[in-house]
């Protein structure tokens, strides 16, 4: 047996301890002090990337856009401040203080201009900011970028029908793209970054740079392109040195002995990467965590993923560990600490879109688990150790998804439900199999379909890819608003659909399913322009040469990612919002005006403007009509056929870089906004009320069981649905107590599947939840609570045993 | 049962994604009617076999909706508030327009077919969990033909079948369903057959016959003895079931304590019954812990 097969089965055995099925796993000191210090450091604006970056290009007004983009980055690498922390291990971060969050003017500066004063006092996700911080932006800052920037470009450009739809309307959203950079991007860790380390990356733009003839047009802009490459590698190296530097003058101060070894290890650790390849775990972690302050300073945007850590970090752990310099604690509490890395810094955005993506969540996914390329099971000690790392350190971030394929190891999958229980709603749990079917749709060769790991929130992703992956949001709400509505909206009245026909001209279901699906195809029409105009602006405006050293392709090619430079241009994804409201809303008409006519379709839109208000029984009703989410037929084939139109018609269309659209049916809080925009439905639900992410139900709608959410779901045809697709469940605390629990939990995410569907995660809900419930049943008819032996529906249950179930989940909960 | 129509019956609730009821994920089919009128029995709503109406008095306001959609007139209002008046029909029109969702309609006839298809739709849960189909109340025997009918249907996927039952059947009539269980839950609430009556309304003569029979046609079985304080948990009652179980059951068969609770309660006034355990004090861990150390010095085999 070799050393390294000996250490595997060691590994083996040691994955169950690694995340324990009793308690919740402690951390060390060190992790404790970091976590408590960065929950006591409050988000900042921080100004210091935006000021040396204005400058440089102040300076470089004759460069291309893509070497000025490199300049201002290798500007903002050589000086913004370099801070160490008290007792970290991992160190850089992309800003000025512990929690910043940076603003990229060049891009969009005149809703930070319009915010400004708000940032500190806004409800979703404020910073703190500071008079002298905002002076300068608006002296220095704003003044120059007037008229330069993404955004004026792009609004002066985009048609203007497209513009009456789609900007600040709530009904097609993409101004994540055009007031942010896009972000959405995933390392090759294991074949560029660590195979060749920035100084490698530097040399061959060299030359690459030195075998061209730049006598044409396409040689003249690999000219700038590698010109770029060079200025970006030089940038991240001056970072590490920098640190390196920093680190070695703080351990000349150091009194503490121990902290001044660990100082003089992160000097040695900072001197060799990032511009050299990794030697060991260490190195290779803190690498990884240079690329990501590199990704934060190029773009302060979102879904800055770390694709699959258990796998291109395994064999430096394998290597150190035969050596005997890493031990699994070691390795463990590293982990821990780029947690906490990630976890610090802060995507500044503006009001709207925080009301898109609550939280300050920046959706740097991190997948473990799943096949190899060579589709053998991937599953290593590091699968584990990130699962640990998850509830130990329990930030908010990364992201953490799992891989689940039909033969990975049954331990893995219980140790993924076991975190679950925690109630963080990590991990995101998905099947792999459908991950690499959705990723083969696309044109990924079946190596690297299988090889794939997630991009922010559940879209199947690769580090060989360049994607807009949520490049516009479409309110299937609204589809449904304007068909009832004549095209019209119903918060002002404003035509923003099709005229297609007053409620009274619809003779039939048919007729009105048909104008439904007019409305959704002019909103998928508009999402497209929308994006191709987006795509086109970035790709003159916001070069990625940061970013394309990273993305397989664009080097070879002397091409940038924003120019289609990657080696599998996959088609930006359009994100549906609303599939079960449009679905229910369709199902109560079809129910109440046509099946079993005790309304009229005016009349029923007479009951939707008011807001229901005098119309409760109608409303009762309403609401009891099917519901998507309860393994009902007829509904749920609504959701369907909707689902299947919404894909087919975004397929018919390609984006920028001739790569067809795909769909998606994914979350994050997008449901909310797009709610506020949506009058009353005929599904019974409240004018601006909430919609419904992904493919979930509407909250409080699926009061039949988990099983039947999960039946619903995967009627849908998942694997067509390039872009993701999203499930979310809640549990009560009591129905995830036991190992029988566990177990059982691991059947449903393995029957729900084996039916083909691609994601899942659970939320536990808490105490407070139950209280919230008692007051407003109507928006909470789906918890289930454990009540003596059988489970019951919160709602349903009076008074007394209500409070009786309040009072004991103030213990259940973990 | 091979000739004729497939059976239909009225059942009460079928509950999927049932965890407690038998190993794995399980969907429960709850039978309507019982031969017993258990004082603290959590399902009072089961104890007709026929369909009924229920109503939660906590929950209405009193709108009148209903009065309006009633097809048989009956739903008129009372002095204070608006009950179910004995004409019901249990039609269940009622239900769809209740604003409060105060309404509900406890029992439906279902022919055996349409159960099936109920369990049909989490097959894949029950197979992938090693879970089944389990036959609950009410009590399930007392509705021989469809719980014979559905055991045979259901026996052979190789879904673990379990059947809870209070043990007071006629034997030939279920003999052929018992003998398709992979398990069963069977209820002894006292040994004293005279404290059994007047505790449940009948003696316990059958219960323990059947008991015996179950044991000897080496069906595997789990005893449950729903603990009610100061009327069965007494230290005489728990030697006497130990005993019995011990000697009679198979040392092996365990003992289940089902701690008494006040969480049905709720459900006497809207079906018009009356509560007879009114301010009983529900059992404490503590207190079920005890219990359960006695039954095992007892030499019980106490699942926990």
């Amino acid at each position: 047996m070799t050393t390294a097969e000996m250490l595997e089965l060691r590994n083996k055995a040691q994955m169950r301890a690694v995340l324990p099925a009793e308690g919740i796993p402690v951390p060390t000191a060190r992790i404790k002090r970091l976590r408590e210090a960065w929950k006591a450091a409050e988000p900042r604006l921080c100004i210091a990337r935006a000021v040396l970056y204005t400058q440089s290009c102040r300076e470089h007004g004759g460069d291309s856009p893509i070497v000025r983009s490199a300049r201002a980055f290798q500007a903002v690498c050589a000086g913004l401040p370099v801070t160490l922390f008290p007792d970290e291990l991992i160190v850089g971060i992309p800003g000025a203080e512990r929690r910043s969050g940076s603003v990229d003017p060049e891009l969009s500066w005149q809703w930070i201009e319009a915010e400004l004063d708000d940032f500190q006092s806004r409800d979703q996700d404020p910073y703190l900011v500071t008079e002298a911080q905002k002076a300068r932006l608006r002296e220095e800052i704003f003044p120059f970028w007037k008229g330069r920037s993404l955004e004026e470009a792009y609004l002066a450009r985009l048609p203007e029908e497209t513009a009456w739809v789609t900007v600040d309307t709530g009904v097609v959203d993409n101004d994540s793209k055009w007031r942010s950079y896009v972000g959405e991007n995933t390392p090759d860790f294991q074949d560029i970054v660590f195979a060749k380390g920035f100084a490698g990356l530097l040399a061959e733009a060299r030359e690459r740079l030195a075998a061209l003839e730049p006598t044409n047009r396409e040689q003249l802009a690999k000219l700038e392109f590698y010109k770029a490459a060079i200025l970006s590698c030089e940038g991240i190296i001056e970072l590490g040195r920098r640190y390196a530097q920093e680190a070695a003058r703080l351990a000349g101060l150091e009194r503490d002995l121990k902290r001044k070894m660990e100082l003089e290890r992160i000097a040695e650790v900072c001197q060799r990467v990032p511009a050299f390849p990794p030697r060991s775990f260490r190195e290779a972690l803190q690498m990884l965590w240079f690329v990501q302050v590199g990704r934060v300073l190029a773009e302060n945007a979102v879904a800055l993923n770390l694709g699959r850590l258990d796998q291109y970090l395994y064999p430096y752990y394998v290597e150190d560990v035969a050596k005997g310099i890493l031990t699994p604690s070691e390795a463990q509490e590293l982990l821990d600490c780029l947690w906490i890395k990630l976890s610090e810094w802060i995507w500044a955005v503006s009001a709207n879109t925080a009301r898109f993506f609550a939280g300050y969540s920046a959706f740097q996914n991190l997948t473990v688990g799943g096949r190899r390329p060579d589709g053998s099971d991937g599953t290593t000690i590091l699968s584990y150790m990130c699962l640990r790392a998850a509830a130990e350190v329990r930030t908010h971030q990364p992201n953490l998804s799992v891989r689940i394929h039909a033969d990975c190891p049954e331990e893995f999958l219980l140790a993924t439900c076991r975190l679950a229980r925690f109630g963080m709603g990590f991990p995101a749990i998905h099947n792999d199999r459908t991950g690499t079917a959705m990723l083969l749709a696309t044109g990924l060769s079946p190596e690297d379909a299988r090889d794939w790991s997630n991009c922010g929130c559940v879209v199947p992703h690769s580090r060989k890819i360049g994607e807009w992956t949520a490049a516009a949001n479409i309110n299937l709400g609204s589809a449904l608003e304007f068909a009832l509505n004549d095209g019209c909206s119903r918060l002002d009245g404003r035509r923003l659909g099709l005229a297609t026909g007053k409620p009274s001209s619809f003779k039939s279901f048919d007729e009105l399913k048909t104008a439904f699906f007019m409305q959704l195809a002019y909103l998928v029409k508009q999402a497209s322009i929308a994006t191709v105009v987006a795509q086109q602006v970035h790709s003159e405006l916001a070069p990625r040469p940061f970013f394309s050293l990273l993305v397989a392709g664009c080097m070879e090619q002397g091409r940038d990612l924003s120019q289609g430079g990657a080696k599998y241009n996959v088609g930006a994804v359009l994100t549906g919002i609303g599939l079960a409201d449009a679905a229910n809303s369709l199902e109560a008409v079809r129910t109440l005006v046509f099946e079993h006519p005790i309304v009229t379709l005016p009349a029923l839109c007479e009951a939707l403007d008011r807001d229901w208000e005098g119309h409760g029984e109608l409303r009762a009703m309403a609401l009891k009509c099917s519901k998507y989410g309860n393994d009902e037929e007829q509904v749920d084939r609504l959701a369907v056929t909707i689902s299947d139109f919404f894909q087919k018609e975004i397929r018919s269309r390609c984006d920028w870089f001739g790569s067809p659209f795909n769909s998606a049916f994914m979350g994050i809080s997008n449901y909310l906004p797009a709610g506020s925009v949506v009058g009353a439905t005929p599904d019974g639900r409240r004018a601006w009320s909430p919609l419904t992410e992904g493919c979930s139900a509407h909250a409080g709608t699926d009061a039949t069981s988990p099983t039947a959410v999960m039946k619903s779901a995967a009627k849908l045809n998942h694997e067509s649905h390039s872009g993701g697709t999203l499930l979310n469940i809640k549990f009560s605390p009591g129905a995830l107590k036991t190992d029988r629990d566990i177990a059982n939990l691991a059947a449903m995410i393995r029957a729900y599947f084996e039916l083909g569907a691609f994601h899942v995660q659970f939320n536990v809900f808490s105490k407070e939840t139950l209280t919230a419930a008692q007051s407003n049943p109507e928006e909470h008819q789906d918890l289930l609570v454990r009540v003596a032996g059988y489970s019951a529906r919160f709602v349903t249950l009076s008074k007394d045993v209500q409070n009786a179930i309040i009072a004991r989940t103030s213990y259940e909960h973990l | 049962m091979t000739q004729g129509d497939p059976p239909s019956g009225v059942i009460f609730d079928i509950q999927r994604w049932s965890t407690q009821d038998g190993p794995g994920i399980r969907t429960t089919i709850f039978f309507k009617g019982c031969p017993l009128r258990c004082a603290w029995c959590c399902n009072p709503e089961a104890w007709s076999l026929q369909p009924q109406l229920g109503l939660f008095q906590d929950k209405c306001h009193g709108c009148g909706a209903c009065l309006r959609a009633c097809t048989q007139g009956v739903a008129r209002p009372a002095a204070a508030h608006i009950r179910v008046e004995a004409a019901c029909t249990a039609c269940g029109v009622c239900l769809t327009v209740c604003p409060q969702g105060a309404r509900q309609l406890f029992g439906q006839h279902m022919a055996a077919e349409a159960i099936l298809a109920e369990v049909e739709r989490d097959r894949v849960f029950q197979r992938r969990s090693g879970g089944g189909v389990t036959f609950s109340g009410g009590e399930p025997t007392s509705q021989p033909e469809l719980l014979q009918y559905l055991a045979e249907r259901l026996g052979g996927s190789g879904s673990p079948l379990v059947l809870e039952t209070c043990g007071q059947f006629s034997w030939s009539d279920n003999k052929a369903a018992l003998g398709l269980m992979a398990l069963v839950y069977f209820d002894l609430k006292h040994m004293d057959s005279a404290a059994h009556e007047r505790l449940t309304g009948v003696g316990n003569a059958l219960i323990l016959e059947n008991a015996a029979r179950i044991a000897a046609a080496g069906i595997p079985m789990s005893v449950r003895l729903p603990l009610i304080p100061g009327h069965n948990d007494d230290n005489e009652n728990l030697a006497r079931t130990a005993l019995f179980v011990t000697g009679q059951l198979g040392a092996t068969v365990p003992i289940e304590i089902l701690p008494y609770h006040v969480l049905g309660r709720h459900k006497y006034p809207a079906i018009g019954a009356r509560y007879a355990l009114e301010g009983l004090v529900p059992v404490s861990a503590d207190f079920l812990a005890q219990t359960q150390t006695k039954l095992e010095a007892l030499g019980a085999r106490v699942s926990r």
